[in-house]
């Protein structure tokens, strides 16, 4: 058993302790508590410190693209083939890249993680925890979304190629093939029909059958409202939008639809025509459209360990304040993984994923003093145990 | 006659508490604590500091927004020697970029050509703001970058020409100076190849020498004493294995960006570590954006990770004013005394921190920017 006294605890969804106490027992929180808790077991004084629940980041390519290497990292898009459902990303997640040390050192404890947005249908995606030695012991979820992509991207792509799709038309098509088999597929199983198994075809079962989302990375607002009408639409299927960066445009509309966004990277030059409306007010703007918003770092876009500077830009300068900015990289993050029975904030029974800081994660000045990990110490004294 | 209160004045080398500046499109007249005398407008500000400078940037050359093509004019990669390019000719003033450079208090930027080339061409050291190039010009042309990195080799080797290894980039750049010694000497006929190189081998131009890895840091050290060039390490994130060397020759470092993903083995040293650690040697550091994808605007920030390493604010800030300022000849827009150039940010907090935002900036004296409502 583990405690932490007299820390300032951010719970997120229960508000701030001024001076808290935390009891681990085997891997989860056993109590949260305003009052000391007696007993026998190793204490960590975070007096005059804060504490918060891990932090997760929603949309990242950790491992996939791996840093301090170049093509014997590079992972995260099989472009061969604008669609390529069978791809799974725990198949190239190399967990001794380096980025997972440098998300525990800023106190992320769970990513999202999968391949590129090279293909309109790109592959299989995890959610994982950033400590461990095994991809398979890491993971939390797998699969845990579909990944997709519209825009420019896969028409880049494959315009190099002069190969379809070289238009949004064509990527509209790919993808509206791809699910029609895929339902097919699915129907067929679902009625003893005999079928040659498929394992593209294979890669939708979760999808159709409600469990995973497509998670549809798009930026411009009419690619954002295609992905919803083919998608949600015409074929029922459940879908998040990555990135977003023109969604405030169609705000209301994806508050009428319950369709979640995760915005961002934003502490990056817009590199893209279709990035063009970056800003971070976004995240504020959709908040307020009661748009559930999580923000992402897309790492290796934004390197992870910065992921908290970049929500302290979004809560001050795009004026979300800091307790909404801690949402997006918290509870938010967890509702839109599908995670927050066990992770996003600081209450009794969930995973004991905990962060002390020193300073507000915001600020540039503040700096990560431990993490815990399934109720383990993992990183103290601003060092990896 | 402007007069602005500070909570906190940073000279370019200390800071001050509760200090009243007087300026007006001429220069600064009076630094005091108690200035009776009225100005036309009156400001206050927690925190003023000198304009911010960019000491190594794209800004406008690779534009927001704009994509591949129309957006992209920092790399001419069809030939790996380039000295007769001018980041100048290249950089489109109506770059969203620069608005935002200016919310985030930087006012000048060196724009250097990119880093394909062994040899990219010259920079120019403009302001931030103007209705044209000119208007925006400081001076060009100014700095010269020579790429000794990967990436040379990474774009010509698709294009099976020289330089394919770390020799042929040093070859490359090597020749040319030779070439350029030959011409100076001789100056039969006009060359812009040579003419474009000759103010480095008088030591009137700086030579910005683009490396991460300490043996590529070397060479361009080594290649330097040969010709005798007045060199700038730049980006250096293996600098400190090189402390002795880089201290004896007096050379300066443009070091950064500091937020950056460590995406080459080649850069796999950096870290805000780095530059403390030359800083606290005593060897004279900036820090860069290397806009893009860092953006400009957030220079302010990447010092925050210096102060968190445990180096002074003073000192921080210095990396972003009176450093790179020295390091291009211009200390009186590095510095706030009476006298210099009315170059001035003011905050609402410490410059550093994601918490703080510029009120205003003036540039030349006027007032280029004033915050009325969050952005």
């Amino acid at each position: 058993m583990l405690s932490i006294e007299h820390g300032k605890i951010f719970t997120i969804t229960n508000g701030i302790i001024d001076d808290g106490f935390i009891l681990f027992d085997n891997g989860r929180i056993k109590e949260v508590s305003q009052k000391p808790i007696k007993g026998n077991f190793e204490k960590i004084d975070a007096k005059g410190k804060l504490v918060f629940p891990g932090f997760i980041d929603a949309h990242s390519h950790l491992g996939l693209f791996a840093l301090e290497s170049f093509f014997e990292g590079v992972d995260g898009n099989e472009m061969t083939s604008p669609s390529t459902p069978a791809m799974r990303a725990i198949d190239a997640i190399n967990p001794q890249d380096p980025a997972y040390k440098d998300a525990i050192s800023a106190g992320i404890t769970v990513v999202f993680t999968g391949p590129g947005s090279g293909n309109v249908v790109g592959g299989q995606s995890v959610i994982m925890k950033t400590y461990g030695n095994t991809v398979d012991e890491m993971i939390v979820r797998n699969p845990a979304g579909l990944k997709c992509a519209f825009g420019e991207n896969p028409k880049r792509i494959y315009a190099e190629k002069s190969q379809l799709p070289t238009t949004r038309m064509g990527t509209a098509k790919v993808f509206r093939e791809t699910l029609s088999k895929a339902k097919e597929y699915y129907n067929s199983k679902n009625k003893k029909k005999k079928v040659d198994f498929d394992l593209n075809m294979e890669a939708f079962i979760p999808v159709f059958e409600g469990k995973i989302p497509l998670r549809i990375h798009s930026h411009r607002a009419d690619d954002i409202v295609t992905a919803i009408r083919i998608a949600k639409h015409e074929f029922g299927l459940r879908v998040v939008i990555e990135h977003g960066t023109d969604a405030v445009r169609v705000r209301d509309f994806l508050a009428k639809e319950k369709v979640s966004v995760i915005a961002g990277p934003l502490l990056d030059v817009s590199p893209k025509v279709e990035t063009r409306s970056a800003s971070f007010e976004n995240p504020r703007k959709l908040v307020e459209a009661g748009v559930l918003t999580a923000l992402m770092t897309d790492h290796p876009v934004i390197p992870i360990q910065y992921a908290l500077i970049q929500t302290g830009v979004v809560a001050y300068l795009g004026g979300l304040g800091e307790g909404k900015a801690l949402e997006l990289v918290t509870i938010n993050a967890a509702k839109i993984l599908e995670i927050d029975k066990n992770y996003g904030s600081i209450e009794k029974g969930k995973i004991a994923d905990v962060v002390i800081y020193e300073g507000h994660p915001f600020s540039t000045t503040a700096k990560c003093d431990t993490v815990i990990i399934n109720g383990n110490i993992v990183f103290r004294g601003g060092k990896h145990v | 006659m402007y007069k602005i209160f500070a909570d906190k004045l940073f000279d370019g080398e200390k800071i001050f508490e509760s200090r009243v500046i007087l300026f007006d499109e001429k220069g600064i007249h009076h630094i005091g604590d108690d200035v009776k005398e009225k100005g036309k407008e009156t400001f206050r500000a927690k925190f003023v500091t000198p304009g911010f400078i960019d000491l190594a940037s794209g800004i406008g050359l690779k534009e927001e927004s704009l994509g591949k093509v129309e957006g992209n004019d920092l790399d001419e990669a069809t030939n790996p020697q380039t000295p007769e390019l001018v980041a100048l000719d290249g950089i489109n003033p109506y770059d969203e970029a620069f608005s935002k450079a200016l919310r985030g208090g930087v006012t000048k930027s060196l724009v250097l050509p990119g880093i394909s080339n062994s040899i990219g061409g010259r920079g120019s050291v403009i302001f931030n703001f103007g209705d044209n190039i000119l208007d925006m010009l400081i001076k060009s042309p100014f700095g010269t970058r020579f790429s000794l990195s990967n990436e040379p080799k990474a774009v010509y080797a698709g294009q099976k020409k020289m330089p394919m290894t770390r020799m042929g980039n040093a070859y490359l750049i090597r020749e040319a100076l030779s070439k350029t010694r030959e011409y100076k000497k001789t100056r039969k006929k006009f060359s812009l190849f040579e003419e474009s190189l000759l103010s480095l081998l008088d030591r009137k131009d700086k030579a910005f020498l683009s490396s991460f890895r300490a043996d590529d840091i070397m060479t361009g050290l080594r290649i330097s004493d040969e010709f005798r060039l007045d060199p700038v390490i730049t980006h250096g994130f293996e600098s400190d294995l090189l402390m002795n060397e880089i201290k004896e020759r007096k050379v300066s470092v443009a070091f950064g960006p500091l937020i950056l993903a460590r995406e080459s083995t080649e850069m796999r040293h950096l870290s805000p570590a780095v530059p403390v650690k030359l800083i606290e040697n005593g060897i004279e550091t900036a820090i860069i954006s290397g806009h893009p994808p860092f953006p400009a605007e957030f220079l302010r920030i990447q010092i925050g990770l210096l102060i968190s390493e445990g180096l002074s604010e003073e000192k921080a800030l210095a990396t972003i004013t009176l450093i790179p300022a020295k390091i291009l000849g211009m200390e009186d827009f590095g510095n706030i005394k009476e006298g210099s150039k009315v170059d001035l940010v003011l905050f609402d907090g410490e410059p550093w921190e994601t918490k703080s935002q510029v009120q205003n900036v003036f540039i030349k004296g006027k007032e280029v920017y004033g915050r009325k409502q969050p952005m």
